[in-house]
């Protein structure tokens, strides 16, 4: 296993726009690290280069301080998984596994011996002779990530690797991913387009949107402190609150509204809080609150979410509760001063 | 309305096999088994006549050679096609059918031009210096080779493109990044994939070249039979019906065997369960 270094990455295709704009990150020896963003922001791509299944328009890819931006997919030993899975379909499971080994022309005792231990890591020991088609989906990303890791990669790249398979099966297969890499102290870049995925399994989240990187961070730290409004919106932050006028470090006027944040306001132009952040209080007349009414509501299961019309605009609002409160409530909102974040970007 | 009830509507297809196909084999097959003599006369005459044991030979190793060219040169072409962008494409696509859209005596005819004495080919061949006199290709087993290979290039590479496009390009991409550089991804890959539509192009062209009267016919000469040109001269110059009609008998029982073995062949080479052959 081994640190991946991305340098000033840029790639566009047929001398069109760019769709990686000059990105640079690096990620440690056995880091877990997702990039994460809607599609068509670059991730695949950025993915791509690195397996040199694409070549980049300019920037390098460097493995342990060796450039390896020349050199050919097939000689970079790494190991990908596919969101297709991408098995041989004329191909046993067994072969299937065997494949990379056989490629290194490795002796046929080592390769049996490697496939069987891999095998059975991943729970497959009993469809070794099995053919692709006979599999299901789970088993089949079972497969792929064996075909990966027996190999010892350098570097295991994953393309979405769990969207084709339904909720249940998505959340046990990241726990075995995760599991397994830990196990074997693996490197691992995993492209999704799911922010809960990507929280859940990564040490590090590098969040992408049209070519640039926004923020590359523990999920603990996106999580609260989202760096840019783009971030905050992709990970279900809804209130965007608008710094109207500083009074001073940490406390801004909107709309005669004065309202204290924990963080130093800068250059910034917006504040942001999640709706289950916002709470609804009784005494109108303290830090950080303000009036508003309930214009609409909406059942999700442990809690309402209300939609709620304020000098500042409208504030969605979630409150755990049994019973909904009606439309048209009057109501005091408090906005906590830990909980509104300041957006530098 | 019950799912099954669709087989009805294979009814006026089996029926037009059954009339069209079956009924004038049945009929063409009876007269030459009606009683023994009649069966021993006929078909034991065909395999004593060396003349006729070679026509067999010549067109069972003609359309082997044929779809041997084909495959060769039909697989790389069809590989590249494929994989270019969907534009260019479809035009390259229209392209390959497009000399089929000429009769096959006119484009026959013009293989008589570039093939003779004064032809282009042997005048290239001269120009280069690898003859000094005009070969004869014409009228040669070599020609209604290349006859055929261009007759049937199409066919073999319209049914290898449908095949290769719909190979998930990702498992290729598999393959490279477990270390397999591009050759090898090639042979252990692609090629196994490919089976099925490698197996449908090369029986079209095998029947087609078996079968195919104008071609040798025209390409051929007189001294050149293949088995069709000969129940023509059976028929047609010789008057002789039955002779003709059993010719025709073994034509399609050499040419059906083939077939199975061929399809046999490769059930061998490819045991994946999901297989559609």
């Amino acid at each position: 296993m081994a640190e991946l270094e991305v340098k000033q990455l840029s790639k566009s295709f047929d001398g069109k726009a760019k769709v990686l704009k000059d990105i640079s990150f690096t990620i440690k020896d056995g880091e877990f690290v997702s990039i994460l963003g809607s599609s068509g922001c670059g991730k695949t791509t950025t993915l791509r280069i690195i397996a040199g299944l694409l070549d980049q328009t300019s920037g390098q890819v460097i493995i342990d301080g060796q450039d390896i931006s020349k050199v050919p997919v097939h000689k970079r030993n790494f190991g990908m998984v596919f969101q297709s899975y991408a098995l041989f379909p004329h191909l046993t499971v067994f072969q299937n596994v065997a494949f990379g080994l056989k490629m290194r022309k490795l002796a046929t005792n080592e390769i049996n011996e490697r496939v069987k231990e891999i095998l059975n890591l991943t729970g497959l020991g009993e469809l070794a002779q099995r053919y692709p088609a006979e599999l299901s989906g789970g088993q089949q990303q079972r497969v792929s990530l064996a075909r990966a890791l027996v190999t010892k990669p350098r570097l295991l790249l994953m393309d979405e690797p769990l969207s084709n398979l339904d909720a249940k099966l998505r959340v046990k297969m990241r726990e075995e991913i995760r599991r397994l890499q830990k196990q074997l102290k693996l490197t691992v870049v995993f492209v999704t387009h799911d922010q809960q995925e990507c929280f859940a399994i990564s040490d590090r989240v590098l969040i992408m949107n049209a070519g640039k990187i926004e923020q590359f961070d523990t999920p603990e730290n996106i999580f609260h402190h989202p760096k840019s409004k783009f971030v905050a919106n992709f990970i279900g932050y809804e209130n965007f609150i608008n710094i109207g006028e500083k009074v001073d470090e940490r406390t801004f006027k909107t709309n005669d509204l004065i309202l204290k944040t924990n963080e130093e306001l800068r250059q910034a132009e917006v504040t942001t809080i999640r709706p289950e952040n916002v709470q609804i209080v009784d005494e109108p007349d303290r830090e950080n609150t303000l009036r508003g009414e309930i214009i609409s509501s909406e059942y999700l299961g442990q809690s309402f979410s209300y939609l709620v019309r304020t000098v500042i605009g409208n504030i969605y609002v979630e409150e755990a509760r049994h019973a909904p409160r009606s439309e048209n409530d009057q109501i005091v909102l408090e906005l906590p001063v830990k909980h509104l974040h300041v957006l530098y970007r | 309305m019950r799912a099954n009830n669709g087989k009805y509507l294979l009814l006026p297809a089996l029926i037009s096999v059954a009339l069209f196909t079956f009924y004038p084999i049945i009929q063409i097959a009876l007269p030459t088994i009606k009683d023994f003599s009649t069966f021993k006369d006929l078909y034991g005459s065909f395999f004593t006549s060396t003349y006729n044991v070679r026509v067999l030979g010549r067109t069972f190793l003609i359309a082997v050679i044929t779809t041997f060219i084909v495959l060769l040169i039909g697989l790389p072409v069809s590989l590249w096609i494929a994989r270019q962008k969907k534009n260019l494409r479809q035009v390259l696509s229209i392209l390959i059918l497009f000399p089929m859209l000429t009769n096959a005596v006119v484009r026959n005819f013009a293989w008589i031009i570039i093939l003779g004495r004064d032809g282009i080919v042997n005048k290239l061949l001269m120009a280069i210096g690898i003859i000094s006199k005009p070969a004869s290709i014409l009228y040669t087993n070599t020609s209604i080779v290349i006859g055929s290979v261009y007759l049937f290039l199409p066919i073999m590479i319209t049914s290898l493109i449908g095949s290769i496009s719909e190979l998930n390009i990702e498992v290729e991409e598999a393959a490279a990044v477990l270390g397999s550089n591009p050759f090898s991804t090639l042979i252990r890959v692609i090629l196994p994939q490919l089976t099925t539509g490698l197996l449908t192009g090369a029986i079209l062209v095998f029947a087609g070249t078996m079968t195919a009267y104008t071609t040798p016919q025209i390409l051929g000469g007189n001294k050149h039979l293949v088995m069709s040109t000969l129940i023509y001269q059976q028929a047609m110059t010789l008057g002789n019906w039955n002779s003709a009609s059993a010719i025709a008998l073994i034509l399609i029982l050499v040419s059906a065997l083939s077939m199975i073995l061929m399809k046999k062949g490769v059930k061998l080479l490819d045991r994946r369960p999901d297989n559609a052959n």
